[in-house]
């Protein structure tokens, strides 16, 4: 059918739609396409979801030049089924052209039902099988379908469900070529290497069908409700018997056979998942459901610190083995631990998975000491029994020897810990220690007490020094009278020298000796008592007196000391009179 | 004279001790009161002893959170300064403080503090002013006690270093009091008030209406330049001038 809506202006745009059939059958493919005789813009597609849309929109435009004249063309276009019967209208498409909205006409297509309706099979699963086959006769559907088979419609969550999808003919099937995968959502899937796609004849409805296993999967379900098995599309060619002319003699001896395409889609089918009972779940519960062993393995009990050791779990059994979970150990808090080693493998085969998974985890003790390392043990739901089964595992004790001639403390881990996050901005807890109240308005800076203080060494010290001037003072004067009096004593002593030397008596060496070492004591400040040749000898070369001076003055002290124990022994008087008034004279004269 | 040191010493600190017991279990039992988060008794037994004359630092960093967890922003933020003027050094109450401060409606940048002023600064609050007050007066006491021996002795070398160890003392008693004065400025000068009308317009002039300049709001700490009848002239931290009524400026 084809409408054109134009305008007879020969400088009008035209936009029309057409569709290649206006009356079909459900799942008959149909052309629809909008045509623009202009270049267009902003294209905008009408309402399209009474249709199973195959492909489109499909852009296309093209330029001509006829006579000097040039014409543009842009077109639509797509390629639709109708999904139910009834009567239809596509409304209008609109695009705009230097400015202008330009709408197509709308089309009416009448669906008729289409010509089979495949009955129930096997699980009284309801089928929507559609036929779309542009060339397949009526009743095709009757040869050849498709249907999928659930090992359970009710399975646990997490429980493996083995779905197949099989192929029934009755006719020669030369070709199958899928035309879309099932998705699976919802589900963890794992294909099933299948080796042979026959099975056994199967009697569906009193008729005998020829089975192929297309594909079959083995399914987890990953939540409870719901969930949808995909449908599986497939394109066959089959070969069917002409209902033509017979055109040749070898067309009316074998028949005249002829390809034709069907297209066959499996029903979808529904699952409800059940939820694993809450009831008698282990707290060490993390989601395993099928049946396992569990078994862990430590390869020494004793080592030394920084030595490594292995810690091997493994899990054997029927069920998820990728998506088992990691099985919960607790490691002394010294120890190093290091995420575990994976490895699985499992064999996906049509009765299941079976396989195994080991986590290897290497453990180093950095500190000597007595240990333990505890498991949590595993846990699994075993949908068969319907309840939770718990396999405790064993704890082991370690004793790790110290490392001779190491330090210990030398680990080197990288830090675990993190900044601390400024959660909150709250303030920080009043002070509750006791603190000593102040008056607020005393303070010992600038009181009179301080500037009492203050003045009070420098006062100190002032009179300090006063008073020990006044005491020095004091003291300077004796020995100053002493060293003026020195002299006229001397000469007193020397005077009673000089009388006994008249008398000529030995009582002049005593006097001589007397008026000696008195002049020295009053001179140079030092008690009789105390007084001694060396002392005499220091403080008078203390005195700048020359060494000269103070050899004779020894020379003379020693003859006097001789001359007063042995007068015999002793020489002239008069001559050691006269050098002790020399001496004296001298040092007074120096020592002044 | 070591002997009336001691003795004066010892005199005022069993004074301090008599006079602070009624207060100090007055102060325990509000502590007690903020953990149970009381804070209405907290605030009025603290208060009580603020008002009888009496401060610590701990009493006015626990008034400071009293205002605060009651809501009263400004009064927090006062108190909190005040404190810090007697512990500058405390980090819980800077810490506080600026919590306060966030919850403050003036958000006002601060000038950088020139880095000479910012160490003289951390270097006064070293010692409280007692303390420098108390070095002082052992500094004087070192250089009279040197001066003291430079005079006395005889010999040229001995002279020599008491002489220069006076000088030297000399020196650190200037500084000592130097520093006791500065932090005695500090401490009761009116340096700096937090603003307590929930809104102020700063003019321009000591005078209503002469010239409005910008508009601050509870909480906002200023600098206090000076004083005219009723007006402070104020500076903000970000560096602008203005007067407002000294009536909504409590001085820290």
């Amino acid at each position: 059918m084809l409408l054109i809506i134009g305008c007879s202006y020969s400088q009008a745009q035209t936009f029309v739609a057409k569709v290649s059939k206006s009356s079909l059958k459900v799942g008959e493919q149909f052309k629809l396409q909008f045509v623009f005789d202009e270049k267009g813009q902003g294209f905008k597609a009408p309402d399209l979801s009474a249709f199973r849309v195959y492909a489109g929109p499909n852009q296309s435009s093209s330029m001509k030049w006829v006579n000097g004249v040039v014409s543009n063309n842009l077109s639509f276009s797509y390629v639709l089924s109708p999904k139910a019967e009834g009567n239809f209208e596509i409304k209008p498409a609109s695009v705009t052209f230097k400015g202008k909205s330009f709408s197509s006409q709308p089309i009416k297509i009448k669906v008729s039902k289409a010509q089979s309706q495949s009955s129930s099979v096997g699980q009284n699963q309801s089928t929507a099988a559609q036929s779309a086959a542009p060339k397949a006769s009526n009743g095709m559907d009757k040869n050849v379908f498709l249907r999928v088979q659930v090992s359970k419609l009710k399975p646990y969550e997490g429980e493996q469900v083995i779905a197949t999808y099989k192929l029934y003919y009755r006719i020669d099937v030369i070709n199958i070529e899928a035309e879309k995968l099932p998705a699976f959502k919802g589900f963890s899937s794992y294909d099933v290497n299948m080796k042979n796609n026959n099975m056994p004849q199967e009697i569906v409805n009193g008729v005998r069908y020829n089975v192929a296993a297309i594909q079959q999967v083995v399914l987890f379900p990953q939540r409870s409700g719901e969930l949808v098995v995909d449908a599986l599309q497939l394109k066959t060619i089959v070969r069917v018997v002409s209902n033509r002319r017979p055109r040749s003699v070898f067309d009316q001896f074998f028949g005249s056979y002829q390809d034709v395409e069907h297209l066959c889609q499996s029903p979808k089918l529904k699952l409800q998942v059940r939820p694993l009972p809450n009831k008698g779940k282990p707290a060490n519960f993390k989601g395993a459901v099928g049946s396992y062993s569990f078994n862990t393995e430590l390869d020494k009990d004793s080592l030394a610190a920084n030595d490594a050791m292995n810690l091997k779990v493994l899990i054997k059994g029927r069920g998820d083995i990728n998506l088992l979970p990691e099985p919960a150990f607790k490691f002394p808090a010294d120890f190093e631990v290091y995420d575990p080693k994976l490895n699985t493998s499992s064999v996906v085969s049509p009765s299941g998975i079976k396989g195994r998974k080991s986590f290897e985890y290497l453990v180093i003790p950095r500190h000597s000491g007595k240990f333990k390392i505890e498991s949590e043990g595993f846990s699994y739901f075993d949908p068969k029994q319907g309840k939770y089964v718990s396999v405790a595992s064993k704890s082991y004790d370690i004793t790790v020897d110290k490392v001779e001639g190491e330090e210990e403390n030398n680990t080197f881990r990288a830090s675990k810990k993190e900044d601390i996050k400024f959660v909150g901005s709250d303030i920080r807890y009043i002070k509750t220690e006791k603190q000593a109240l102040s008056n607020l308005d005393e303070h010992f800076y600038r009181s009179a007490f301080f500037w009492a203080l203050l003045l009070l060494p420098s006062l100190l010290m002032l009179i300090a020094h006063f008073v020990l001037r006044q005491l020095m003072k004091g003291q300077n004067d004796i020995a100053l009278i002493r060293r003026r009096k020195a002299a006229s004593m001397a000469n007193k002593h020397l005077a009673a020298a000089s009388k006994a030397l008249k008398e000529n008596s030995d009582e002049v060496y005593e006097a001589i000796s007397i008026a000696l070492y008195g002049y020295l004591s009053n001179k140079l400040n030092i008690d009789t008592v105390d007084l001694n040749r060396d002392n005499i000898k220091e403080e008078l070369a203390n005195k700048q007196v020359s060494a000269s001076l103070i050899k004779e003055l020894e020379e003379l002290l020693n003859s006097c000391d001789m001359a007063r124990f042995s007068p015999s022994a002793a020489g002239d008087k008069q001559a050691l009179f006269d050098q002790s008034k020399s001496l004296i004279n001298q040092l007074e004269n120096t020592l002044s | 004279m070591k002997l009336l040191v001691s003795l004066l010493a010892s005199l005022m600190f069993s004074l301090c001790f008599a006079q602070d017991d009624h207060y100090l279990a007055k102060i325990e039992q509000a502590n007690g009161a903020y953990a149970e988060a009381a804070y209405d008794s907290t605030l009025s037994i603290y208060t009580e002893v603020y008002q009888s004359g009496y401060e610590s630092f701990s009493l006015y960093y626990n008034m400071a959170n009293s205002f605060y967890k009651q809501g009263e922003i400004p009064s927090a933020i006062l108190f909190y300064e005040r404190a810090i003027k007697l512990n500058p050094s405390d980090k819980d109450a800077q810490f506080n403080l600026a919590i306060a401060q966030e919850a403050s409606v003036d958000k006002i940048e601060k000038l950088p503090v020139f880095i000479g002023s910012q160490f003289w600064k951390n270097f006064r609050s070293s010692y409280t002013m007692d303390s420098w007050a108390w070095l002082a007066i052992l500094f004087l006491l070192l250089s009279s006690l040197s001066f003291f021996l430079f005079i006395r002795a005889k010999d040229a070398g001995t002279r020599k270093v008491f002489f220069y160890g006076s000088i030297f003392c000399v020196s650190l008693f200037l500084l000592s009091m130097i520093s006791a004065e500065s932090a005695y400025n500090y401490r009761f000068k009116k340096e700096s008030g937090i603003i307590f009308s929930p809104s102020i317009t700063v003019q321009s002039a000591p005078a209503q209406n002469s010239g409005e300049l910008f508009v601050l709001h509870e909480g906002t700490k200023v600098i206090i330049l000076g004083e005219e009848n009723t007006w402070y002239n104020i500076r903000l931290e970000d560096g602008n001038e203005g007067w407002v009524p000294s009536a909504s400026i409590e001085p820290i």
